[in-house]
């Protein structure tokens, strides 16, 4: 019952999701009671989804610090607290130590990464942008081989407005869970179904959203450009590809028709994609016949060697049969479309002058976002040493002819080539919206390079796996608790994020805990930072909206947005008018870009990674229903009755004689898992599935086993490629 | 047609008919159903009666010195013809009579005309058809009463049923309003007809069930008070004020349960399965008794009986049963019967069948031989195999005590998933 | 001459078992840790080469013989007129005898309170004619609210494979399914 005292705010979830919800909270007596969707929001229509219902338990859980503390000895789990000044003096003085005795700041370290989406969290970088050149993970272990596919076939990754998803005759979902991941959608995609669209899904396996599909096509992992292959070849054997269409906006139809006739048969391709014939006519009758078709890829299926390769595949069909350019077609995947509309304010803090930093390869700076708005690399290949690790060298700002930047190293390898840099080696970490300890390929690796660090710093809210490596925690607030905006990759609408409650025990934001260590800093030694040390979080929200975006928004001042989100005017139709951002103009199925990056020009077929005797069973490790990476699962109200749990097929575990709830060990060169099993029909044979994620304290840590490949794509965005997390291959033996 | 001949005559005599306009007025100043039927009665020159929709008596009337012996219900038919023709039988013995059902779509009750060994004429029966309509008039007007008094009541008993009552003072006090006096005891009965299909055929059926069942028990019984609810007749049964009593007040709901078992029968063309709850001192409880009696009703149901009266307390192992959770059910059932079910899909078997039939026929050999078509001797054998793959003696009480109740879990487990 | 008599009416072809519903009504009611009024359940069977995965998101069914009513021996259960099964948390003494009782798993314990909870219908909510918690939250219209009162709602399924047997309690619960009446108990796996 609504009391009188009730008060209303409105927040955005920030978290690495498509949905990017709008939510309002009730604050009774100075506590945060409930939450629920807004319905003034037009796309996700008062609603969340499970995680976002159980943000009331994130924000008063038990187990949430709010307290700095300290770990003493690192890894003993003995917390004790200190005051904020006692953290952020020991933190500044390290800093000050290391830039003493390194000469720069490279020995400092950030690795951050999509825990929190908020404009006003990109303080962090701020932060450390405003002190000098550090070593920073860069790179994107979720979307860059897809991302740079795009980019070689489109130009940029733009796409068109996903409620208009509800306009589509045929969508395909592939690769894509959306009932799990992206929940929102699903009314856009039912409207469309029940004004008569099919709905196809292709996926390994047979997810929730399978199961509402007309047709689900169980693709073998990794061979989706097969699949793909083998419709552009049916399609062109019935001449049913839209020829003007290809003429006029396509570069490269000629070769790769060639290529079609010489090696893809429609026969050839269904076997190696593990389907029948019947589903490669369907989805070509789709595409050709019932226009407009949407075609959403997913993530997961780039995350294989050659999973940029596999998502050029599957968007050349789309080009083929004219499904770009109008409205409730086209392909989607995520995009960041809108996200240069804010000013990046909170991020983009010049260093002191004079400072040293890390000479990058002639003629590039990077952006230092890494977030794949622009290309960080003119030609994708970057000159590599020992490990991997970009080549360069300590260098003063300034000095005549050197571009100087931060020292990057790959996010997505980051244990090894963090142990790679030795000159200066890297000595002080600061990790945030981060769980890298539950989430980073190869995790046991992680312990020698954490050896190396005389300060690790984590800002969170919970003792995540990684805090085992911390020196420090800060307590992080949660969105209730501070001002923000966020944007999509999704979806076109705008809103703010104010805070309802104050924050909980000693809780700050990143922003400020920014403001507070630059002020550290200067204290020590005047001058070395220029992040600012003053003003209200609400005045950082203002300095994020441009004129540009008040236009789109049509609004005047972002306080209107109080009142209620409002929709982008962007445009809802990308590519329309078969304008595309490539170089030549058009839809480039055949790319000189791709070329330049050591890539196959046209979308060819490049085979994925095989099993080996040793390890047959390729293991997947798809996202969570009720968490986001590391994120919610561990909260009693969603993950209460789930547990780390290893799915397998039902032929499968009859062979090796397996019925759920047994414990099973799953092992690779790499390490074991032991976990129980559960039998599932949801699962292809020959394939083993679990949920990545923290599963909280104690769990299994399934990521001590995944990875080591890297995706054939990525370097060119992003700056570097990302695991090829599903293609890890292990045996598994009953307990 | 009625109206047309009604139309025919007004506009012959320019005016209508002086017994209509009688009979009218008798409606409209609300003299009821004895003054009507005294103006139809005169008008026919015949013995009239006029039942509800369940052939119960309503009002009757016979020219002077005439006795018709009209009983208190009349097994009419369902769904009559308009007229009927045909035999009622009266307390002086069969009678030929002419029923006109009263209400379009619903029937709303009968007028029946008793013939004096010849049809009707057509005349008398054109205007008895006209005359119809005053007496429908009337019985709607005494209906839409009767069914606010009704819902009213049927709404105070389902609140005491479902426990929406808090104190005992509050259902004595509501109770006084009906005349019912819950400062005594009363047990329970739920009453449901057999083999009713849903919608509104069935529908009508129930109507004609409850009206039947209250007719009777309120009659045999004083104090009884009867409700329909879902499609069952629940029944409230004053009780003496100990449960010390309790035996004897339930060989006496049995009987008159069965008592109307017989006597409705001939009226609603189907039999009735009873529950019965348990026996509490005090109303407040009336809750737990009802629930016990639709269980009682409804485990009858799972086990596939019709027409039986079941007490709550006498279900003995299957309320046992019942009681168990369903996953300790599950355990047990393929536990006792799991390898026998395992054994005949790998071997296109039918053991299960075998055994079943044999504990059905109490383990004569040679009945189950008889109802499984099979010669006495392969049953032996099958009885081997049973005994071999479950590792049982078929001979020992204590495992066949499992076996049985194995199967009767069967009908818990399985069975039709409509509601 | 019926009355209004509440159910919830669940899509089984439209319920992606995104479990908002769950969460929302936890939300809204601060329940236990582990108490979950409405509780998704993933059913996968497979039958003579049909394969299929359905979800099935269940509460209290407010049964029209609720066995927790039955057996509470503290008169904490009620039935209101509408259908709703409310139980008085201000009686319970946490004995869990509904608990084992009830096939559905609508009342549920919770060992902070002492005391058993469970679907109430969002009877508040609903009294001033808004929806229940969990049927706003459904982001497909899976969950709906049906009036059995209605003639048209025998159209609707009373059980589909999964659900528990319903010949004793009567749940007011049905369910969409385009599994069509065909199916029986114990069908899936």
């Amino acid at each position: 019952m609504v009391t009188v005292s009730a008060k209303r705010f409105r927040h955005l979830c920030p978290r690495n999701c498509f949905s990017t919800c709008a939510i309002i909270s009730t604050v009774e007596n100075g506590r945060l009671v409930r939450v629920e969707g807004d319905p003034e929001h037009g796309f996700t229509r008062g609603r969340l989804c499970a995680k976002g219902y159980a943000y009331p338990q994130l924000i008063y859980s038990r187990r949430r610090i709010t307290v700095p503390m300290r770990q003493y000895p690192r890894g003993s789990g003995h917390w004790h607290r200190i005051s904020w000044e006692e953290a952020l003096t020991t933190i500044a003085a390290k800093i000050l130590e290391l830039k003493g005795r390194y000469g720069s700041l490279l020995s400092v370290c950030l690795n951050k990464q999509s825990g929190n989406f908020g404009y006003l969290h990109y303080a962090v970088e701020g932060m450390f942008n405003a002190m000098g050149y550090i070593t920073r993970a860069e790179g994107n272990s979720c979307w860059s081989a897809g991302l740079d596919a795009r980019i070689f076939d489109l130009g940029a990754d733009r796409q068109s407005d996903p409620e208009d998803m509800a306009l589509a005759r045929s969508i395909v979902l592939w690769g894509v869970n959306p009932a799990w991941t992206a929940v929102h959608q699903m009314h856009f995609i039912t409207m469309a179904r029940e004004q008569g669209a099919t709905l196809v899904v292709i996926d390994p396996l047979y997810t929730a959203t399978a199961a509402q599909a007309d047709y689900y096509i169980q693709v073998r992992p990794g061979e989706d450009g097969a699949l793909a292959l083998g419709v552009a070849r049916y399609i062109l054997e019935r001449g049913w590809q839209d020829e003007d269409f290809l003429r006029e906006y396509v570069l490269g139809w000629p070769e790769f028709r060639s290529y079609l006739e010489r090696e893809v048969s429609v026969v050839w391709a269904a076997e190696k994609a593990g389907v029948a014939p019947e589903a490669v006519a369907v989805l070509a009758k789709l595409l050709a016949w019932y226009k407009p078709a949407a075609i959403w890829t997913g993530m997961g299926l780039q995350r294989h060697t050659n999973g940029g390769q596999n998502v050029r595949a599957i968007t050349a069909p789309a080009a083929m049969t004219g499904n770009l350019g109008q409205p409730g077609g086209g392909l989607y995947y995520a995009s960041q479309q809108t996200w240069n509309l804010l000013k990046y304010n909170a991020r983009d803090w010049p260093p002191p002058p004079g400072a040293t930093g890390w000479v990058l390869w002639p003629g590039v700076v990077g952006d230092g976002a890494g977030d794949g708005l622009e290309p960080v690399a003119g030609g994708g290949s970057r000159p590599v040493g020992a490990a991997g690790v970009v080549a360069g060298r300590q260098a003063r700002a300034g000095d005549p002819g050197v571009a100087v930047g931060h020292r990057p190293v790959n996010t997505n390898d980051f244990a090894r080539q963090v142990l790679a840099c030795t000159d200066p080696p890297v000595k002080m970490l600061w990790v945030a919206s981060r769980g890298l300890a539950s989430q980073d390929p190869l995790v046991t690796s992680l312990e020698e390079a954490m050896g190396l660090m005389e300060t690790v710093v984590l800002v969170d809210h919970f003792l995540t796996p990684t805090a085992r490596f911390a020196d420090i925690f800060l307590p992080a607030t949660t969105p209730f608790e501070e001002w923000d905006v966020v944007l999509s990759y999704w979806h076109y609408w705008l809103g703010i994020n104010q805070p309802a409650i104050a924050p909980v025990g000693e809780s700050r934001s990143d922003l400020e805990i920014a403001m507070h260590l630059s002020a550290k800093m200067n204290e020590l030694s005047p001058g070395s930072c220029t992040f600012p040390t003053s003003g209200s979080q609400e005045e950082w929200v203002a300095a994020e909206f441009t004129p540009e975006i008040y236009v789109l928004a049509d609004i005047r001042d972002y306080r209107e947005l109080l009142d209620r989100p409002r929709k982008l005017a962007w445009p809802r139709v990308s590519w329309e008018g078969g304008k595309f951002a490539t170089p030549s103009g058009k839809y480039e199925l055949c790319s000189e870009q791709a070329q330049k990056c050591g890539l196959p020009s046209l979308p060819v077929y490049v085979p994925p990674a095989a099993p080996s005797p040793a390890y047959p069973y390729r293991l997947l490790t798809s996202h969570q229903q009720l968490g986001i990476n590391s994120q919610f699962l561990h909260l009693g109200w969603l993950g209460g009755s789930e547990r780390a749990t290893v799915l397998l097929p039902p032929g499968l575990a009859r062979r090796l004689g397996v019925r759920s709830g047994m414990q099973v060990c799953l092992y690779n060169a790499s390490g074991e898992v032991v976990l129980p099993a559960m039998v599932s029909r949801q699962v292809p044979e020959d394939v083993l599935l679990c949920y990545q994620g923290w599963y909280g304290p104690g769990a299994p840590e399934i990521n001590a086993i995944v990875g080591g490949l890297m995706t054939d794509m990525g370097s060119y965005k992003t700056g570097f490629p990302a695991p090829a997390l599903y293609d890890t291959f292990v045996n598994i033996y009953v307990l | 047609m009625g109206g047309l001949e009604m139309e025919k005559e007004a506009r012959a005599g320019g005016k209508m008919p002086g017994y209509l306009r009688q009979l009218l007025r008798a409606v409209a100043v609300g003299q009821g159903l004895p003054a009507l039927l005294a103006v139809l009665g005169d008008m026919l020159q015949r013995p009239v009666a006029v039942t509800d929709a369940a052939g119960r008596l309503l009002a009757s009337h016979c020219q002077e010195g005439e006795v018709a012996g009209w009983p208190e219900v009349l097994a009419l038919p369902l769904v009559a013809s308009d007229p009927w023709r045909g035999s009622v039988a009266l307390k002086g013995g069969e009678r030929t009579a002419a029923v006109i059902p009263l209400g379009e779509e619903l029937v709303q009750g009968y007028l029946v005309i008793l013939e004096n060994g010849r049809p009707l004429p057509a005349g008398i029966l054109a205007r008895a058809r006209q005359m119809a309509v005053a007496v429908l008039l009337e019985l709607s007007r005494q209906a839409a009463v009767v069914e606010v008094e009704k819902r009213y009541r049927n709404e105070f008993i389902q609140d005491l049923i479902y426990g929406n009552f808090v104190s005992l003072e509050d259902v004595i006090a509501r109770g006084q309003v009906w005349g019912w006096d819950f400062s005594r005891p009363y047990a329970l009965a739920v009453l449901e007809m057999d083999g009713l299909s849903g919608g509104a055929a069935g529908r009508a059926e129930v109507q004609r069930f409850a009206s039947l069942s209250a007719h009777y028990l309120e009659r045999w019984e004083a104090g009884v008070i009867t409700s329909e609810r879902g499609g069952q007749v629940i029944v409230l049964w004053p009780a003496p004020g100990s449960s010390a009593d309790w035996v004897s007040l339930k060989a006496r709901m049995h009987s008159l349960l069965s008592r109307l078992r017989s006597q409705a029968a001939p009226g609603l063309g189907r039999t009735f399965s009873a529950g019965i709850g348990r026996f509490y001192p005090s109303v407040l409880y009336l809750y737990r008794s009802y629930q016990e009696a639709k269980i009682a009703l409804g485990l009858a149901r799972v086990f596939g009986q019709q027409g039986g009266i079941n007490t709550f307390d006498e279900l003995g192992v299957l309320r046992l049963l019942y009681e168990v959770p369903q996953p300790d059910l599950e355990v047990f059932y393929r536990q006792i019967l799991g390898p026998l079910e395992e054994y005949d899909a790998c071997h296109d078997g039918s053991l299960v069948d075998t055994l079943a039939a044999y504990l059905a026929s109490n383990g004569n050999a040679g009945l189950a031989a008889k109802k499984l078509f099979i010669h006495e001797n392969t049953l032996r054998y099958r009885l081997r195999r049973i005994e071999e793959v479950l590792g049982v003696s078929l001979d020992r009480l204590e495992d066949r005590v499992n076996l049985f109740v194995a199967f009767t879990l069967c009908a818990l487990r399985q069975g039709p998933a409509r509601d | 001459m019926s009355s209004l008599r509440w159910a919830f009416l669940l899509d089984v072809n439209k319920c992606l078992g995104c479990r908002s519903c769950e969460v929302a009504c936890k939300n809204y009611y601060h329940l236990g840790e582990s108490q979950r009024y409405r509780r998704v359940a993933t059913v996968e069977w497979g039958n003579e080469g049909r394969d299929g995965l359905f979800f099935l998101s269940l509460a209290c069914n407010h049964c029209e013989s609720p066995e927790c009513f039955r057996v509470c021996p503290e008169r904490a259960y009620r039935k209101r007129r509408d259908g709703i099964v409310i139980h008085e948390a201000r009686l319970c003494t946490g004995c869990c005898t509904c608990v084992q009782a009830c096939p559905y798993g609508g009342p549920q314990y919770d060992a902070d309170a002492g005391k058993v909870g469970k679907c109430n219908l969002c009877v508040g909510l609903l009294d001033q004619g808004e929806e229940p918690v969990c049927v706003r939250a459904c982001h497909t219209e899976a969950l709906r609210l049906l009036d059995l009162s209605n003639p048209d709602a025998v159209a609707f399924a009373a059980w589909v494979p999964g659900f528990p047997d319903t010949r004793l309690t009567h749940p007011a619960v049905r369910f969409v399914t385009s599994c069509g009446g065909d199916w029986k108990m114990g069908d899936h796996r």
